[in-house]
């Protein structure tokens, strides 16, 4: 399968610097980090999400295959929400995490960045008579808006009303004359929204948004989400980590009766874990994935993953220690670093304390 | 299509600021508010201490001796209803037949006897309906703060089905403790005096009573009296988003302004001033400023808007009665009352047009009263100035049919597994019903729902299925659902008032969002996606039956082609395995859980997607208490239908001694048909027994098989041959009778033929 490029990058502003994530090629940064983060956190950004993959579950057993697949309870999920859930492995780890839309006839599935082909084949691989499993990733362009003002954004450039739709709604809705799905989401803890255009017309809205938000790149993106204990599945899922470890329990559902990974899940749940994970910050050094984490010298857990925070000043990232150890306001030692564990939120989204009016 | 003119011919009022129209009317316009701290020293163990207050001498020195001794809601609601009465040149029998006077009651709190403890909801409105004698249609309406405004619309319904010539229409609801706590513990109180669309800190409850008299606007003539103001239309709506918190996008109270304004045949540009909801919370007034963009667009800043409350606080289910008595004033006297409590700053910085702080003279033809409330349920009424007399259509005779049942009982869940055990014979007296085996809704949802709520919606999805109904996100938007019940959440009433009892300043909020009566037919849409006209009825157990009235004239009046009646109630109490042989001299009774949903639609709906009915609605009736005794009850309700070809009755029984009247009354009336009761499969379930009897009858015309009563040996009345005592009928019956009852209060019977 192609790698995804982004449809709009002709018209990204220059300068822009891309990487490789998974099966996509995205934009880093499109000016610098602490630009794009300063948009998230205080303004409006404007988010180029074509490094997910759009797949479409239809026919008529498109709803009871979602049921199997996906680890969340999407039975009666209309057309006019969505929802977060993971999508596991029969030994319980994580394929993917994807963000469901609810349809009149069946389902999408938003991959995250860059994990469409494997999430693809995995459903594939699980596929069912009855279930019509596509890939609409190349009908579209998927965009995201994140921050405080976002909504003034979804005002000026879409429709006033769709700004204070509840969290997780989602709207068919029309952009200058276009046919366009639009939701009510957010990952970073500021107000977000997405919006999936035709991909005809998706450089002409692209180039209106970016007159009214600051185009983020992928690093930006997941900072703020890390700062608000988002997952992002590539970073934390580990080999053999489950989602109790990975502390994403929240994104399964244990009392529906049969998923893939179910099993796996119910033991983890039932069984001791060994390890948690929990935030940290501390000094300005950031720590590889794996450096040891320690007390008194003795070796207790390692470093999941950590990045530097423009909002902390600081290193922040995640541990994996021994559930009892897992707590808040623990003084360890990451590498040679003094750090602090902390509790989620590590930084207060100044969404919370911002009316839409 | 222009329908019969319907205007309000008299108005009362009495609340923080009023014992009558004229002192209401001065104070709003030219006088201070009335909101102050409350007296009652229980209420100290609030933070929040302001309300609007009635005086008790308000009250009394209003009443004549005999009336001193009624509850305080009664008397609240006697003072404004024989105000409006009077005003109306109504005061005695010979100005109207009783039986063709109705009365519409909005309340949003079950309310205590004289001596305390609760009384059935429905119970203010039978003492209005007897003091005043009124024989009529009697509806109680309970959707939350929502109630008032709905009560005056249901009654407009029944002037134009010809139900009742005249109708009381109104709402009440005095302060309760228990209340003040569940709204301090939602932290939805202000400290002081309430700020609408100012501060926005909170809201002061307040307590009142408010009727308006409905009729024909040629029936007003005729009769020389003056029409105050045309009842122009009317809308309601569900926002299927929460229990207690509005759509925050105003998309719901948005719907029921544009249905309300459709009814009434204008456009929003027609709108002169509106009369808000304006409770202060910062969740309503900012959910109101984007009904009024999205209604009225660019033209929002110049449409006058004030909230009264600012004067009287909320008086929940009095409010809408409050408010369109304010909005009949405020059309007569061509003034805009105020929203008071703005500070020059908040004036300076207000975006929209709050008539601040002092009224405004101002020429009106078209008002609009708007009232949002828990459950999600939103009311609009248009009323404007009255025009002369002109040429009407008829409500249109549309076909309405049911086509779909969803049993949710002891003996069954589902329409097959009911359908299986009646046609077996077997009973399950007093059985829980059994929600096993399949969720009926998001799970993250259904978690937080009470038992009432989850056999709702379990009785909703089933109908639902059984209909076929496959529609599209649009046509959900106007799916109607109307909610019966005879008394609400027994589980969620309780546990809220014992942690009241235990600690005011705690209260289980959650079980506070499910008190209001409407919380289980707000659950139902929210979990549905339904966003139709909704309602709730209370009136024990004929709720389902006026509930089926109120989906048949929604359908008929254009609003919907498909309404959920959904009927919900709990056990009152425990199950002691009593024998129930309704209309048996020695049958025992007993109380039951269950809820039953109807899918109500247009014939040509139900055609046009291929579905096939189980029964046609022919008609129905619904009669008040009056100076007769039960059985006359029984026999006014069914003489006013066309009985001939019935040959199966489903009555109302539930074992008790009432049953007598009504089997003396069937037996008279319709000798030929033969007579049963689904009370001894179940027990009594309350308004869901109420559909169970309709959903069994329908049954009964499709597949010739009725709910026996197996064991009945000594009828209360005729012989055990006018009966159903086996389950296979002779015949597929072509017509049945079903009789609904709240002994004392309301009967109706309800007419339905084989497809």
């Amino acid at each position: 399968m192609e790698s995804l490029t982004s449809p709009v990058k002709a018209a990204h502003p220059d300068g822009a610097v891309y990487g490789t994530v998974l099966d996509a090629e995205v934009a880093l940064r499109f000016s610098t980090l602490d630009a794009e983060y300063e948009a998230i956190r205080e303004r409006a950004a404007l988010l180029d999400l074509s490094g997910e993959r759009i797949i479409e579950l239809s026919g008529g057993g498109a709803t009871d295959f979602a049921q199997k697949v996906l680890a969340r309870d999407v039975e009666y999920l209309t057309a006019e929400r969505c929802m977060t859930s993971l999508v596991l492995a029969e030994d319980g780890t994580v394929v993917d995490q994807v963000v469901v839309w609810g349809r009149e006839d069946g389902l999408l599935l938003e991959s995250s960045t860059g994990a469409g082909t494997r999430l693809l084949e995995h459903l594939r691989a699980h596929a069912e008579p009855g279930v019509e499993i596509t890939d609409r990733t190349a009908e579209h362009a998927l965009f995201g808006l994140e921050g405080p003002y976002a909504w003034g954004v979804v005002g000026r450039l879409i429709d006033g009303e769709l700004a204070a739709l509840p969290f997780e709604s989602v709207v068919d809705s029309q952009w200058d004359g276009v046919d366009i799905l639009f939701a009510r989401t957010g990952v970073t803890g500021e107000y977000g929204y997405k919006v999936l255009v035709p991909r005809e017309s998706a450089e002409r809205l692209w180039t209106k948004a970016l007159e009214q938000a600051v185009p983020a790149g992928q690093e930006a993106v997941e900072l703020a989400m890390l700062e608000v204990r988002q997952p992002v599945v590539r970073h934390e899922a580990g080999e053999g980590v489950d989602v109790l470890e990975m502390g994403a329990g929240w994104l399964v559902d244990i009392t529906k009766d049969e998923f893939v990974g179910r099993d796996a899940v119910v033991a983890a749940f039932e069984g001791t874990a060994e390890r948690r994970t929990v935030g940290f910050s501390g000094g300005t050094e950031v720590p590889e994935p794996g450096t040891p984490v320690t007390v008194g010298g003795e070796k207790i857990g390692e470093v999941v993953h950590a990045v530097h925070s423009v909002g902390l000043k600081s290193a922040l990232g995640l541990l994996r220690l021994p559930p009892d150890l897992a707590a808040a306001g623990l003084k360890v030692t990451v590498g040679d670093t003094e750090v602090t564990t902390l509790t989620s939120p590590y930084v207060t989204p100044k969404s919370w304390s911002t009316p839409i009016i | 299509m222009a329908l019969r003119p319907v205007v309000i011919t008299g108005v009362g009022v009495i609340c923080a600021v009023g014992r009558d129209p004229e002192e209401f009317w001065a104070r709003l316009t030219t006088g201070g508010g009335g909101i102050t701290a409350v007296d009652d020293e229980r209420f100290a163990a609030f933070e929040a201490r302001f309300a609007g207050q009635v005086p008790d001498e308000w009250i009394d020195a209003q009443l004549p001796a005999e009336d001193t001794g009624l509850d305080r809601t009664a008397r609240l609601a006697l003072v404004a209803a024989r105000q409006a009465v009077a005003q109306a040149g109504l005061g005695t029998a010979a100005d109207l037949p009783a039986e063709r006077f109705g009365l519409v009651l909005g309340k949003c709190q079950a309310t205590p006897t004289a001596a305390g403890g609760y009384q059935p909801m429905h119970a203010t409105g039978d003492v209005v309906a007897g003091k005043l004698g009124l024989a009529g249609p009697r509806i109680l309406v309970s959707t939350a703060c929502a109630a008032g405004g709905n009560a005056v619309g249901l009654a407009k319904d029944k002037i134009l089905t010809g139900d009742a010539d005249v109708v009381l229409a109104g709402g009440v609801d005095p302060l309760l403790f228990g209340t003040y706590a569940g709204f301090a513990g939602l932290q939805a109180l202000s400290p002081r005096p309430c700020g609408p669309y100012s501060r926005s800190d909170g809201l002061n409850l307040g307590e009142g009573a408010a009727f308006l008299v409905v009729e024909a606007l040629d029936h007003a003539l005729a009769r020389g009296a003056e029409p105050l103001a045309e009842v122009a239309g009317y809308g309601l709506s569900a926002d299927a988003y929460h229990a207690t918190a509005p759509d925050p996008t105003g998309r719901g109270g948005a719907t029921a302004m544009r249905r309300a304004l459709a009814d009434a045949g204008l456009d929003a540009d027609a709108v002169d001033y509106v009369n808000g909801h304006g409770t202060g919370t910062p969740a309503n007034d900012a959910m109101e400023k984007k009904v009024m963009r999205a209604v009225f667009g660019e033209r929002a800043p110049q449409v006058p808007t004030s909230s009264i409350k600012s004067f009287i606080g909320h008086t929940l289910g009095a409010a809408g009665a409050v408010e369109a008595v304010a909005s009949v004033l405020a059309l007569r006297t061509a003034t805009a009352p105020p929203t008071i409590g703005f500070t020059e700053e908040a004036i300076a910085q207000s975006t929209l047009d709050f008539v601040p702080n002092t009224a405004r003279a101002l020429d009106m033809d078209v008002v609009v009263s708007n009232n949002y409330a828990f459950g999600g349920n939103n009311a609009s009424l248009v009323l404007r100035r009255p025009g002369g007399p002109r040429e009407y259509d008829e409500l249109p005779a549309t076909e309405v049919v049911l086509t779909g049942l969803g049993p949710v009982t002891g003996l069954g869940t589902g329409i097959a597994e009911v359908a299986e055990a009646v046609a077996n014979g077997r009973t399950a007296v007093g059985a829980e019903p059994s929600l096993e085996g399949r969720t009926f809704a998001p799970r993250s949802l259904w978690r937080h729902m009470n038992n009432l709520s989850r056999m709702a919606i379990a009785a909703s999805r089933l109908a639902w299925e059984d209909a076929g109904l496959k529609l599209p996100r649009a046509a959900l938007d106007n799916v109607g659902v109307i909610f019966a019940t005879a008394a609400g959440s027994v589980e969620s009433t309780d546990g809220f008032d014992e942690s009241v009892l235990a600690n005011p300043n705690k209260p289980a909020v959650l079980s506070f969002s499910n008190v209001v009566l409407n919380a289980t037919g707000g659950a139902v849409c929210q979990t549905l996606g339904l966003r139709g006209p909704t309602t709730t009825i209370c009136n024990g157990n004929a709720s389902a039956s006026i509930a089926l009235d109120c989906a048949v004239e929604t359908i008929r009046a254009g609003k919907a082609d498909v309404v959920i009646v959904v009927a919900a109630d709990e056990a009152s109490r425990p199950g002691d395995g009593a024998q129930v042989n309704p209309y048996d001299r020695d049958s025992g009774e007993a109380s039951a859980s269950a809820s039953v949903a109807l899918v109500v639609e247009s014939a040509a709906h139900a055609a046009a997607r291929g579905a096939t009915p189980y029964a046609r609605v022919l008609g129905s009736a619904h009669a008040g208490a009056g100076a007769g005794d039960e059985r006359s009850l029984v026999q006014r309700a069914i003489a006013a239908l066309p009985t001939e070809g019935v040959d199966l009755v489903v009555g109302a029984a539930t074992g008790g001694a009432t049953d007598e009247a009504e089997a003396g009354a069937v037996l008279d009336a319709v000798p030929s048909a033969r007579l049963t009761a689904t009370a001894g499969l179940t027990g009594d379930a309350g308004a869901a027994t109420g559909a169970l009897n309709l959903a069994l009858a329908a049954l009964a015309l499709r597949d010739g098989v009725a709910p026996a009563i197996a064991g009945l040996s000594s009828p209360r009345a005729g012989a055990v041959e006018s009966y159903v005592t086996k389950p296979e009928l002779p015949s597929a019956p072509a017509k049945a009778l079903v009789l609904s009852a709240a002994p004392g209060s309301v009967r109706g019977g309800t007419l339905l033929g084989a497809v």
